[in-house]
């Protein structure tokens, strides 16, 4: 069996040198061992083979025909949670394509039909209701009931407000949209939703590895964000965010509008003060980044140059070949926003901003992985404590909901979590 | 093949979970840095190992260990697990992957020794040293280097080894798995100490588990090591700000400075080796080449080409030498700086401001170095040169990129050493032996002119040819420069041409009497230099016969291939 995909890349994987720099934080950010670790299938199965430098040379492995795509393989490969963190610890000391090698290899496996069957129910559940759980289509845009909100393309604003559909959902998601849809209003922003027209935005199928599924659904939003006529699109999830801001540019599928999550546009509405943080509130808080919202989101530009050598051995790019450092994601919204509020104690974790650790709750959810999923986001959970926070806040759904179930799970230190929405709200102070 | 009954009894002993035995598990375990070196088709993999397994308790390795002897298996244990000399010899080895022991045992303060685990990694350990004011020995490999590796399995260079010399003498105590599988603990970890069993003075059990290179888990497996300490009289963490790959430290550290010495040639850098020594005022220090310093000023290799392409870097920093000088206190600290730059003086040398030069000063200079075939000896014989170039501006926040980035080499390990291999896909290393700090310059002599013929047809990297990288050791009485090189990972014919290089010489140290290098472990490198070097090979042979008489460990890094190897196995490896 050939894999022309993986044989493209394995001089990419033949630069791995196993350094293992990928399972832990930046060297030069270093503090503290107990928080150092930072890929959540490596901390919690801890062989080699579960790492991106394991996948690699199991790709490869795979491409040379030496081993084959069986249920042993695939148990390895579904397992990681996709959350890009290796791919930016490898370009730290080199360019690398370490998260291009992983999903590779997962769609390769894909392909060979070797998918945990949850994966299999989720696609056909966002073929059939446009949505991973499967919910009834007609009640998509319930969400926004009473909120008077634009409904688009039928009425035309300038901005969209894509709820996502864990929030769109989720009975305790769906407030936060709520709340970001009344501080808009507040504002004074022209802004509308698709209303039960609203589709998953496809990172399910792209985390899964459903390439062509994942095309597919993009292709289809594309389409109906051009019908909308709108300028902009902002998200209530950070997952949203980093799928239509990267992922979509990344298969080919350009939106043509201006993406924003949530915390940017609100960040820009406080600095004009057309949103005031007057309520003093007295919480001791840190703040988690998402993976799709921070490193994720970091457009992956279209490079067209040359490749030249000189020297003998060594390549350069005319121009020089943007590498992804996961830098340009966003981080800084979020915290800005965070520490203009009165009597709010703020204070950050050890594992952040581009080397933020993952809750564990992404590339999709099978049965077998719960355990080490689960743990992932008890560990985050630890060392927010660790930092002496009560409150854990974030800005992504899919994290929240991972955050809330873990602590739900913890005796000894649980923590609660807030949406960055809802502390935005309640210093607001509006109804 | 290890039977369904075999497997079981291994799961038994360490549980299930940890005891892997399928293929894409054991192939994540079959390639290792620079690993196509023991493939005779010149691939990436190394034998397959029989099975993975991650034990938690020196009892559990001790169990293993008397399986093997039992069976037709071996073991072969590592930590970090990144180097060739990692891999499995033999199909019929079982890797030990020591990820699950990564405990810091102990921090004896008042005593400075450190116990620890084999996963403690440098950056681990020192973290929690500096903030009981101690600071430990890190080889150059980075900070995600096994800690107890170096001390008691393997090599044991670093940059801090001008004032905290070669990690094999550091290590005060140890507790070994014996190939018998019995559990013995030798030497001191410290106050409060679990274990205390004499070992010298003179010679003693651990010259002959640790030796000059270390047995590379070919003689059992080391489960806890006793490290000796250092002071470390800074703070006891920083902050930083940027992103990757660009952290920048919020301030420059108390106490502690960073040097950018430059010298006209050989002679002076030397000499003033020596004399940082002879004075104590080179905490770390690290002779870098002038490829990798041209390298650390650009972010890109375009850049790279646009730099090294003036032909300033091969003139200007041919011979530097970048040193940390750290004080007890600010008074001391104030000594060791003026003694530096006495030295440095009187050495014919030059400090160079930490100021980032532009590409285009190094475009207007280039006619002048063009005209000269070493323009820093006449720029060092101008008057108050120092004088003049001490009175150059330079911005805080420039001070504070180029401090940063000094500080990440020199103290912290965190530059991670390969990060200075982007200019190529991979990197080799050849001659480097552990001795006078005038012969490594020797050494990277003979290399660079080893290096020549493959450099002109551009089949390796043309770095210049010298890509000596080392320092002094033990203040100035010893000293390592490794010849290095950067090669193509995916050119077949890069690939060969490493290859030949690395052959030749290995052959050239002997016939130059370079010292004992780098690669010269395993058996096949042992037979060759083992017989002008007291015979050290047949020492090797007998200690490995009378201790593991039934290989229960892998010892193709140590004494050469096993007997319960296959055939096909025991032809031999070459390493580089």
């Amino acid at each position: 069996m050939s894999y022309p995909e993986l044989k493209a890349l394995e001089g990419d994987i033949a630069t791995c040198f196993r350094c293992s720099l990928c399972k832990m934080v930046p060297l030069p950010v270093f503090k503290k061992q107990e928080f150092s670790n930072i890929c959540p299938i490596n901390s919690h199965y801890m062989f080699h083979s579960y790492s991106a430098s394991g996948l690699g040379y199991m790709a490869l492995a795979l491409s040379e025909g030496r081993i084959k795509a069986d249920k042993a393989l695939a148990d390895i490969v579904f397992s990681c949670r996709t959350c890009g963190y290796c791919d930016m610890a490898c370009n730290f000391i080199m360019e690398s394509k370490r998260n291009e090698i992983n999903m590779t290899l997962r769609e390769t496996l894909v392909r060979e039909g070797l998918a945990p069957a949850e994966y299999k129910q989720t696609i056909q559940n966002l073929k059939s209701s446009g949505n991973p759980a499967g919910s009834t289509r007609t009640r998509a845009g319930d969400w926004a009931a009473g909120l008077n909100l634009k409904k688009l393309p039928e009425q035309k604003a300038d901005i969209l407000l894509y709820a996502g559909c864990l929030t769109r959902y989720d009975k305790k998601a769906l407030l936060s949209a709520r709340k970001l849809a009344k501080l808009l209003l507040h504002a004074g922003v022209d802004v509308g939703i698709l209303g039960d027209d609203e589709n998953c935005c496809g990172l399910p199928a792209h985390w899964m590895g459903f390439k062509d599924d994942f095309t597919a659904l993009a292709e289809k939003n594309a389409s109906s964000f051009k019908e909308a006529q709108i300028k902009t699109i902002v998200t209530v999830c950070g997952a949203c965010l980093g799928t239509l801001k990267a992922k979509y540019p990344k298969y080919g599928i350009k939106t043509g509008v201006e993406v924003l999550h949530g915390t940017e546009l609100l960040e820009r509405l406080i600095k004009k003060k057309k949103i005031r943080l007057t309520k003093p509130l007295n919480l001791k808080v840190t703040y988690h980044d998402p993976c799709y919202l921070g490193r994720q989101s970091e457009p992956q530009e279209e490079w067209m140059g040359e490749e030249k050598t000189v020297f003998g051995q060594m390549k350069y790019t005319v121009p020089p070949r943007k590498i992804n450092y996961g830098t340009e994601g966003v981080f800084n919204p979020p915290r800005t926003i965070l520490k203009s509020i009165k009597g709010l104690s703020f204070r950050e974790m050890y594992r952040i901003r581009e080397y933020s650790h993952c809750c564990g709750g992404g590339g999709g959810s099978a049965q077998q992985y719960e355990k080490m999923s689960l743990e992932a986001a008890k560990d985050r959970i630890k060392e927010a404590r660790e930092v002496g926070a009560d409150y854990l806040v974030t800005s992504c759904s899919h994290c929240k909901a991972q955050f809330e179930k873990a602590s739900s799970d913890i005796s000894s230190h649980p923590i609660s979590v807030l949406d960055i929405i809802d502390i935005v709200f309640q210093a607001a102070d509006i109804d | 093949m290890l039977t369904v009954d075999e497997l079981k009894e291994l799961k038994d002993m360490v549980g299930t979970e940890w005891v892997k035995d399928d293929l894409p598990t054991r192939d994540a375990y079959s390639i290792y840095y620079n690993s196509s070196s023991l493939n005779k088709e010149d691939k990436l993999w190394t034998a397959r190992p029989a099975a993975v397994i991650m034990p938690k308790t020196p009892r559990e390795i001790s169990e293993l260990t008397k399986f093997c002897n039992r069976k037709d298996f071996m073991l072969k244990p590592f930590s970090t697990g990144w180097i060739t000399s990692c891999a499995p010899g033999s199909r019929k080895t079982i890797l030990l992957d020591l990820k699950r022991m990564d405990k810091i045992i102990d921090i004896d303060v008042k005593n400075q020794i450190a116990v620890v685990e084999p996963y403690v990694r440098a950056i681990d350990l020192q973290s929690e040293l500096w903030k009981h004011g101690l600071n430990v020995h890190a080889v150059s490999c980075g900070g995600n280097h096994s800690i107890l590796a170096s001390t008691a399995a393997a090599w044991g260079y670093g940059i801090t080894g001008a004032s905290m010399g070669y990690q094999a003498r550091n290590m005060l105590g140890v507790e070994w798995v014996m190939p018998s599988g019995e559990i013995l603990t030798l030497g001191s970890p410290g106050d409060g100490a679990e274990w205390f069993s004499t070992d010298g003075p003179g010679p003693g059990v651990r010259g002959l588990i640790r030796g000059f290179q270390g047995t590379f888990g070919g003689l059992g497996t080391f489960t806890k090591v006793g490290v000796k300490l250092y002071r470390w009289d800074s703070d006891p963490e920083y902050e930083v700000h940027g992103g990757s790959p660009k952290y920048i430290l919020n301030r420059e550290l108390p106490n502690l400075g960073v040097f950018i010495l430059m010298f006209p040639g050989k002679k002076e850098i030397t000499d003033a080796g020596y004399k940082l020594g002879e004075a104590e005022c080179n905490y770390s220090d690290f002779r870098m080449p002038a490829f990798f310093i041209a390298l650390g000023f650009t972010d890109n290799n375009l850049e790279l080409k646009q730099l090294w392409s003036t032909g300033v870097f091969q003139k200007l920093a041919r011979y530097v030498l970048t040193v940390c000088v750290h004080g007890h206190s600010q008074k001391e600290y104030q000594w060791k700086v003026k003694a530096l730059k006495q030295i440095v003086k009187e050495s014919g040398g030059l400090i160079l401001p930490m100021q980032q030069i532009p590409l285009l000063a190094f475009e207007l200079v280039k006619p002048f170095f063009k005209m000269f075939k070493n323009p820093l000896k006449i720029i060092t014989k101008i008057p108050f040169i120092q004088e003049i170039t001490d009175m150059l501006k330079t911005s805080e926040e420039m001070r504070l990129k180029l401090f940063t980035t000094a500080f990440f080499i020199l103290v912290r390990h965190a530059n991670n050493s390969q990060g200075g291999f982007r200019a190529s896909s991979g990197m080799f290393t050849s001659v480097g032996a552990f001795d006078t700090w005038d012969m490594g310059f020797e050494q990277a002599d003979y290399i660079a002119g080893v290096k020549r013929p493959a450099i002109e047809k551009g089949l390796i990297l043309d770095d210049g040819g010298d890509l000596g990288s080392g320092g002094t050791f033990d203040f100035g009485h010893l000293g390592y420069i490794e010849g290095i090189g950067e090669y193509s990972t995916n050119d077949p014919e890069s690939r060969k041409a490493t290859k030949a290089i690395v052959e030749e010489s290995l052959h050239g140290t002997i016939e130059r009497s370079l010292g004992l290098p780098i690669a010269a472990f395993g058996g096949p490198m042992n037979q060759l230099f083992g017989p002008h070097c007291y015979n050290y090979h047949e020492m090797i042979m007998k200690i490995k016969e009378k201790l593991d008489p039934n290989s229960s460990y892998d010892s193709w890094t140590y004494s050469g291939a096993s007997e319960k190897a296959f055939a096909d196995e025991k032809e031999g490896y070459t390493f580089f």
